[in-house]
């Protein structure tokens, strides 16, 4: 394979990346790329005929009405341009001759990739914009040797050129290139200011986005979400959570009205304030004093609802929105996130100890008056649920009955079909004894009403996927749950979950999980610190760097001034326990055993260099001699050639210059013979009538 | 370290039309990122000018501890290609230099570079190369350029190697016909039984430092594994003057061209004369060359027309004239031929010199006596 022909593949093989990455945003027409990579394949094949200039000058003609068409009467400026460039690049890789169209080619390459880079969310982008940056690095840089390397008009290459190991070399090249270029961008890409002016700030209702979570219960259709293992969110606290469950539950919303068959929620909200530049603060006491920082990346979704780790003490966001908050204490934008946003929340996720929320008591204000009410007559449900906590004093005791009891004697089952008869918690509870989150949460919630605890049902997701690599909890569609809340006073309320365990049959096992989770985890990282850096994070970076050197400065000063005093406590110390003799002896001895260390160190250096110097001082000196007596050494003369030249004049000349040879090349030190040899020469020399002949 | 660093010779630094267009590129993405605030965007603007930073890092590499030195032929005439070598060597003990130009700024000696796709560490590479001065002289070679766009062709980085090297540039020789020493002696050259620059064999000995290599008689030399060497029997050695009036006010360019084709017909004479085994004087207005024969002669006639210039008038007050020595040489019995412009020699003491159409065509008057 000629060098040529291993360029021109490596720059369509650029392209066609580039066209696979436009193709994974989703945004562009699949046609059209599905041509132009079709296009670009078949122009690598050798004895392809010509298309003939005419049929691509019509071609033109049709793409630039169709761009006139589609960017200025359809206003879809970017999509029309995309498919300007496809046309462009296939025209030029079928006339993919001199550098020139090279480089157009590449060019238009680029230019898709820069396209793709603007409308990708996919965490495929990276993997192939790696093989992109490999494969453009790779092509320029054969490229460049193929340019630089052809002589004539012909642009036929040199034979230096046409040698050289090409897949070796440029491999070897490419990965120095990136070596140096990769680690720069990632330092630039951290250190640009994100100030985001925002004049052409992408549409985001183009962007794909699903929704899950429902803010409506009824008992019904949850299958088809529990069982989507989409990705919806990502919770990553800012240290490894110890709790004794490995279970973390992420809030939404709360129901209070049961009407027998569907749960209702509040729907006055109140706006608390607007985020973007600040963090809200919720009017909440602390309650177990373990405030902890969570950090959410949430996928596109197309409700309001903010889930966080309950309880929520604070929140704040650089996605601008206006937060509200229900009676309930559940948190809503005003807008829902139409693309992938990032938050954070101080939040309280211990709850208090049982024997704590014993001493509660039930005194219960008022407004919790909603939370007891029970429309449905059901006798049987009431009987049991006076029967699960019989015996039971206190709220929580009950509740912790009523929650075993569910835990214990029912099944956990998606596959629940339709019941007649509209009683679905009765049927749950006396007939099929199994279903799902829902069930557990709303008989749980009415048989504590009936127990006359204030208490609600709860929707939210509730995962245990915590990815160890990275300290970060994923969240499915699937993990999608509803729980119970009851109140207590002086506490507020407290979360119970009467569902029984059950194991995710979707969840990859073994070696599968392993990859699954440090690709979940690149992504992760990826989607955190690359897709969704902001100029927050740039100020925390900031912030964190000016704390950490602030730490440092101060365990230096510490360090220096410890030092010091003992620096000061020991002179003190010589200055009672030694006399004066040996106060001097000490840095004398000191001085001496540098001496000694540095004499060590350098010697065997000094003493070449030394008798290096002191062979060539005595050679010029004889040189000197000579020449002042017209035997001058030419300036490319080597020592030997000279006393070659005047063996016959003066034979003491090659005697010094074999002596001077050894003592300047071997590094040992001079012979007294060549000392004496110099001399005795340069005594003759002197006694010698002058002359100024040359030798 | 440091002091190799100090002593680093200033890179000069300028991009190409693909690195401004690159360049350009990078601050439209970057205009674009600041403006949408897409990350990506930003990636990708960083990753260009990485790119670039990259590019400069490695293009550095390249030229950091390479030198390079020119080899040109002992002697070379004007207006005759001539072969000649350029080496390049990678004094770096762990990086390779790539993509490598060896320029030669001040005469064009290298055409457009002479290139080097890969130099390994602490190795030399050579290549050939072929030119032809255009005139004669000294030509001197201070500097050499070394120069790069390794990897991606972005900017060129310029470094400059000190070339120190001198070529004497001998006049362009025509190819004259004529045994002009017969007509300047009148008789040709006699053979004589001792060791000299005659034709016929004298005899076969060892070969010396400086011996023509092309005197190796190689025959006697596979004989006794030992290189041995021709010598060639002495000639009677006619003896000549030739004097170049050099005294000619070359102001113009045409003028100059004249000046320029007489030095070169000066020189034709003077090999033709030599080549046949004539010893040779050569004066000029303040310069000659005495007893030149052989091989060596012949260069040191040739030396000093490469180097000879016009003189004006008043340059010639202090000078010795060529005709008072052509004078006195004449009275020791050696023939002579005068070379002039204009009025020289017309007191009718000079015959014309049969040169055929050349001279006709160079308007060069020239006479000889015997």
């Amino acid at each position: 394979m000629t060098v040529q022909r291993v360029v021109n593949i490596l720059l369509l093989g650029s392209v066609l990346i580039a066209i696979w990455t436009l193709a994974d945003t989703g945004f562009f027409p699949f046609h059209w790329l599905l041509a132009g990579a079709f296009l670009l394949v078949i122009s690598l094949i050798p004895g392809m005929p010509k298309i003939p200039r005419l049929a691509w000058t019509a071609l033109s003609l049709i793409v630039f009405m169709l761009f006139i068409e589609e960017g200025l009467l359809r206003r879809q400026p970017v999509m029309a341009a995309v498919k300007v460039l496809i046309y462009v690049t296939a025209n030029r890789a079928f006339q993919l001759k001199g550098p020139k169209a090279h480089m157009q080619l590449f060019l238009s390459g680029f230019l898709l990739m820069l396209a793709a880079a603007a409308y990708s969310l996919t965490f495929m982008f990276l993997f192939l914009f790696s093989v992109y940056l490999i494969l453009s690095a790779s092509f320029l840089i054969a490229f460049h040797f193929t340019v630089e390397g052809s002589a004539g008009a012909d642009g036929e290459l040199l034979r230096s050129v046409k040698r050289l190991p090409w897949l070796r070399l440029v491999s070897k090249l490419v990965s120095a290139a990136l070596l140096i270029a990769i680690p720069t961008a990632g330092v630039l890409f951290y250190l640009l200011p994100r100030v985001g002016l925002g004049r052409l700030e992408r549409s985001s209702a183009d962007i794909p986005h699903f929704s899950g979570f429902s803010t409506e219960v009824d008992l019904d259709d949850i299958s088809s979400i529990l069982e989507d293992r989409r990705i919806v969110m990502r919770v990553k606290p800012e240290k490894r959570l110890r709790w004794q469950d490995p279970v973390i539950y992420l809030r939404g919303v709360s129901f209070h009205t049961w009407d027998g068959s569907a749960w209702a929620r509040d729907s006055n909200l109140r706006l608390v304030g607007r985020l973007g530049d600040r963090q809200l603060r919720f009017r909440r006491p602390a309650r177990t004093g373990g405030a902890i920082r969570f950090e959410y990346t949430l996928e596109p979704v197309l409700n309001t609802v903010v889930f966080t780790v309950d309880r929520t003490l604070s929140f704040t966001s650089s996605y601008e929105a206006d937060v509200l908050l229900g009676r309930d204490s559940s948190i809503y934008f005003d807008y829902p996130p139409l693309r992938r946003i990032a938050y954070e929340s101080i939040s309280e996720p211990d709850l208090p100890a049982d024997a704590v929320l014993a001493r509660a008591g039930d005194d219960y204000p008022e407004e919790l008056d909603r939370y007891f009410n029970i429309p449905e007559q059901a006798p049987e449900i009431e009987e049991l649920a006076l029967r699960i906590t019989a015996g039971e004093t206190t709220a929580i005791r009950k509740a912790r009955a009523l929650e075993k009891y569910l835990r214990e004697n029912y099944r956990y089952s998606l596959d629940i079909g339709q019941q007649p008869g509209g009683r679905p918690l009765h049927d749950f509870l006396f007939d099929r004894r199994a279903g799902h989150c829902e069930f557990f949460a709303t008989a749980m919630t009415v048989m504590l009403r009936m127990n006359g605890v204030p208490s609600r049902l709860v929707n939210g997701f509730a995962t245990s996927e915590l990815n160890e690599l990275d300290n970060y909890y994923i969240v499915r569609q699937s993990t999608a749950h509803s729980w119970v809340e009851a109140y207590f006073p002086g506490h507020g309320w407290i979360r119970f979950d009467p569902t029984p365990a059950i194991r995710d049959q979707g969840a990859p096992t073994g070696l599968a999980a392993v990859v699954m989770s440090v690709l979940d985890a690149v992504r992760f990282r990826w989607d955190r610190y690359v897709i969704g850096y902001t100029l927050e994070d740039q100020i925390a970076a900031l912030r964190f760097i000016r704390h950490k050197s602030r730490e440092y400065r101060f365990a230096i000063d510490r360090w220096l001034q410890e030092g010091g005093s003992k620096l000061r406590a020991l002179r003190s110390r010589l200055d009672a326990e030694t006399s004066l003799a040996g106060r001097i002896i000490m840095p004398v001895l000191f001085v001496a055993v540098a001496a000694s260390l540095w004499i060590l160190l350098f010697r065997k250096r000094r003493k070449k260099r030394r008798a290096t110097n002191e062979a060539t001082r005595w050679y010029l000196r004889m040189e000197r001699v000579l020449k002042a007596r017209g035997f001058q050494r030419g300036p490319s003369e080597t020592p030997l050639e000279y006393a070659r030249r005047l063996a016959g004049a003066f034979p003491l000349v090659g005697e010094v210059t074999k002596l001077y040879n050894r003592a300047r090349f071997s590094g040992l030190s001079i012979t007294p013979e060549y000392r004496q040899a110099v001399l005795t020469l340069i005594r003759e020399l002197k006694r010698a009538p002058g002359s100024n002949s040359k030798a | 370290m440091i002091r190799a660093i100090l002593k680093r010779p200033r890179l000069q630094f300028r991009f190409t039309s693909t690195g401004k267009k690159t360049l350009i590129l990078a601050l439209i993405v970057g205009a674009g990122a600041l403006n949408t605030g897409v990350n990506l965007l930003y990636l990708v603007f960083a990753l260009l000018l990485g790119a670039i930073i990259a590019s400069g890092v490695l293009s550095g590499i390249t030229l950091w501890d390479v030198n390079a030195t020119l080899r040109l032929p002992g002697h070379v005439f004007a207006r005759e290609p001539f072969f000649g070598t350029v080496r390049t060597r990678n004094l770096k003990k762990r990086f390779a230099s790539y993509s490598l130009w060896v320029l030669e700024a001040s005469h064009g000696l290298l055409g457009k570079g002479a290139y080097f796709p890969k130099v390994m560490s602490g190795q030399n590479c050579t290549t050939e190369f072929r030119h032809a001065f255009p005139r004669r002289g000294l030509v001197k070679f201070d500097w050499l350029q070394l120069m790069t766009r390794f990897p991606f062709g972005l900017f060129e980085k310029i470094v400059k190697i000190k070339a120190d090297q001198d070529v004497i540039v001998y006049p362009r020789i025509f190819q004259l016909e004529k045994d002009l020493s017969a007509a300047l002696s009148g008789e040709g050259v006699k053979e004589k039984l001792r060791k000299g620059s005659g034709m016929d064999l004298f005899n076969i000995r060892e070969y010396l430092p400086g011996d023509h290599p092309k005197h190796i008689h190689w025959k006697s030399s596979a004989h006794r594994s030992l290189l041995m060497v021709r010598e060639f029997a002495s000639e009677e050695e006619a003896k000549g003057i030739i004097l170049f009036d050099n005294s000619f006010p070359a102001r113009d360019a045409s003028s100059a061209l004249l000046f320029e084709a007489g030095v070169s017909l000066v020189a034709s004479v003077a090999d033709n004369l030599i080549r046949r085994g004539m010893q040779l004087d050569l004066a000029a207005w303040g310069q000659a060359e005495w007893n030149c024969s052989g091989e060596g002669g012949l260069k040191r006639i040739l030396t000093l027309l490469a180097l000879i210039k016009p003189l004006d008038d008043k340059d010639l007050k202090e000078l010795p004239d060529p005709e008072t020595m052509l004078e006195s040489a004449q009275t020791g019995g050696i023939s002579g031929v005068m070379f002039g412009f204009g009025n020289t020699g017309n007191d009718g003491r000079y015959e014309r010199l049969d040169l055929g159409p050349l001279v006709d065509k160079l308007n060069i008057r020239m006479r000889m006596k015997q």
